[in-house]
């Protein structure tokens, strides 16, 4: 686990920190962000950290990036897929500008990210993917109508991508936290705190953790639920959708 | 290569201003009793005193640290250091007698800055799991396994904490005030299991008198820290 490790969203939040500690321990990291300018706060001083800064909702763009990164650091052995967008707004007032916006950078962009990385991946026998999904993809609620809807499409295409890479020897983890305290959090929160429940979020690092033992277990599902009450959620879910459904409505009061 | 103290220090043509911060860190140690005349005789070069808590005992730590966010960029390090007498004037200090780290940004900043006794070294860590592992390597030779168990959460030590931390690097002693805070720390009795290598850092660990149990092991999730520019103490010889 020396090869080329590719992050997306490298610029702030999940990704950022992936990349800085994927740097610390003497990896080359590719990494990825439309946020140029921030990006650069990634890559300073690590000197096997290269800044490739790219729109994920743009094919071409991820395509070009993947191949500079291979010719400049080697064949990506490691992809984390950290790049994401939220935008809120009630599902039928919604501008479909913004709706889809989010759908292009949450599910076509993890389509460009893993259709431009996995192929090669396949041919050498061997590579890890890291998709980040989201709780929220499990349990929809108020306001998050197209994030929700774009994290479900995520994980929907990680576990087909998991199902039709099996015994090529890549490894598909898409883990799905329950909210983290990143600039994403902190832009839905500015927008209206009520959305989020009024809840302070996990740690990012512990959130990073929860993923390096997943990877460390080769027994570890596909579906990784970093922290105890993102799987206890998951599971309510499951077991118990009708209740669970009543006490988001009860608890999650969007301000309008 | 050294600038003055107001336009910093000029480390692989980038400017490097002082204090150097250090935003994101996640750490880890072990602190063994040892022989106080064997710690001598290690640190003999250095002409320091060790501080002897109880009678013919002194203090060695093992740290490692992962640095995610700082002014020396992302790295490892780790780190063997004693507990000693201030050289000058009354207190307290922390000798920091091997740093190895596994980039060379940080190792040259170092060691031009500060005299750490950096070196590179191939530094593998385990930070996730509930045990905490460090493995060095240098020059091709084991140095150090060590194996740090989970704690009780420590909600005391949360405080920041100012320390000077000395250095002997060709002949030189300097002294670096070095402040920092910690949260997320986890602390129990024992708790480390070291297992040493063929490097003479490990046969010096073993002059010690290590491996044995150690009085302590903590884990810290996270570290915030400050270094402000060294000044020397006094030449050796």
């Amino acid at each position: 686990m020396n090869g080329t490790a590719l992050v997306t969203g490298a610029a702030s939040g999940l990704g950022r920190l992936a990349a800085l500690r994927l740097a610390a321990a003497g990896r080359p990291v590719a990494a990825l962000d439309v946020d140029a300018g921030n990006l650069a706060r990634t890559t300073w001083r690590a000197p096997a950290t290269r800044a490739y800064p790219c729109d994920v909702t743009d094919e071409a763009a991820v395509r070009d990036a993947v191949a500079a990164a291979t010719a400049e650091l080697g064949p990506v052995e490691l992809v984390v897929h950290a790049a994401g967008l939220c935008r809120i707004g009630r599902a039928l007032d919604q501008p479909p500008a913004e709706l889809r916006r989010v759908h292009e950078v949450n599910y076509l962009g993890t389509v460009h990210v893993c259709q431009a990385t996995v192929p090669a991946m396949v041919r050498r026998g061997h590579g890890t993917v890291v998709v980040f999904g989201s709780l929220s993809g499990w349990l929809p609620s108020p306001r998050l109508a197209a994030y929700s809807s774009s994290k479900c499409a995520v994980h929907a295409y990680c576990e087909v991508l998991a199902q039709e890479t099996r015994g090529t020897g890549v490894r598909v983890l898409c883990p799905c936290p329950d909210q983290v305290e990143t600039p994403l959090a902190d832009g839905v929160r500015a927008v209206d705190p009520a959305v989020l429940g009024g809840r302070t979020g996990a740690d990012p690092g512990a959130v990073l953790d929860a993923v390096d033992r997943a990877l460390a277990d080769p027994r570890a599902p596909l579906f990784v639920f970093p922290g105890r009450g993102a799987r206890w959620v998951w599971r309510a879910r499951r077991l118990a959708p009708r209740l669970l459904g009543r006490l988001v409505t009860r608890y999650v009061r969007p301000a309008d | 290569m050294d600038g003055d103290i107001h336009d910093g220090h000029l480390i692989r043509g980038e400017r490097v201003t002082m204090p150097v911060r250090v935003r994101d860190a996640a750490a880890c140690s072990a602190t063994f009793a040892v022989r106080a005349a064997s710690a001598r005789s290690v640190l003999a070069y250095a002409g320091v005193d060790v501080a002897e808590p109880w009678r013919g005992a002194a203090l060695c730590s093992l740290v490692f640290v992962r640095y995610t966010d700082g002014d020396l960029g992302p790295y490892h390090e780790f780190g063997v250091a004693f507990l000693i007498r201030a050289p000058v004037g009354g207190g307290l200090g922390a000798f920091v007698h091997w740093l190895p780290v596994n980039q060379p940004f940080t190792l040259e900043a170092g060691r031009s800055i500060w005299g750490f006794p950096k070196e590179l070294a191939d530094i593998r860590l385990e930070h996730a799991g509930r045990a905490r592992r460090c493995v060095v390597r240098h020059e091709g030779r084991l140095a150090v396994d060590l194996l740090v168990r989970p704690g009780v959460p420590t909600p005391g030590r949360a405080a920041a904490a100012s320390v000077d931390a000395y250095t002997c690097l060709d002949g030189v002693l300097r002294r670096t005030p070095w402040s920092l805070r910690a949260r997320r720390v986890r602390t129990r009795p024992g708790g480390a299991v070291l297992r040493l290598g063929d490097h003479p850092v490990a046969d010096e660990l073993r002059a010690l008198g290590l491996p044995r149990t150690a009085l302590a092991g903590s884990t810290i999730g996270r570290l915030e820290m400050t270094f402000a520019g060294a000044a020397p103490v006094a030449a050796v010889r």
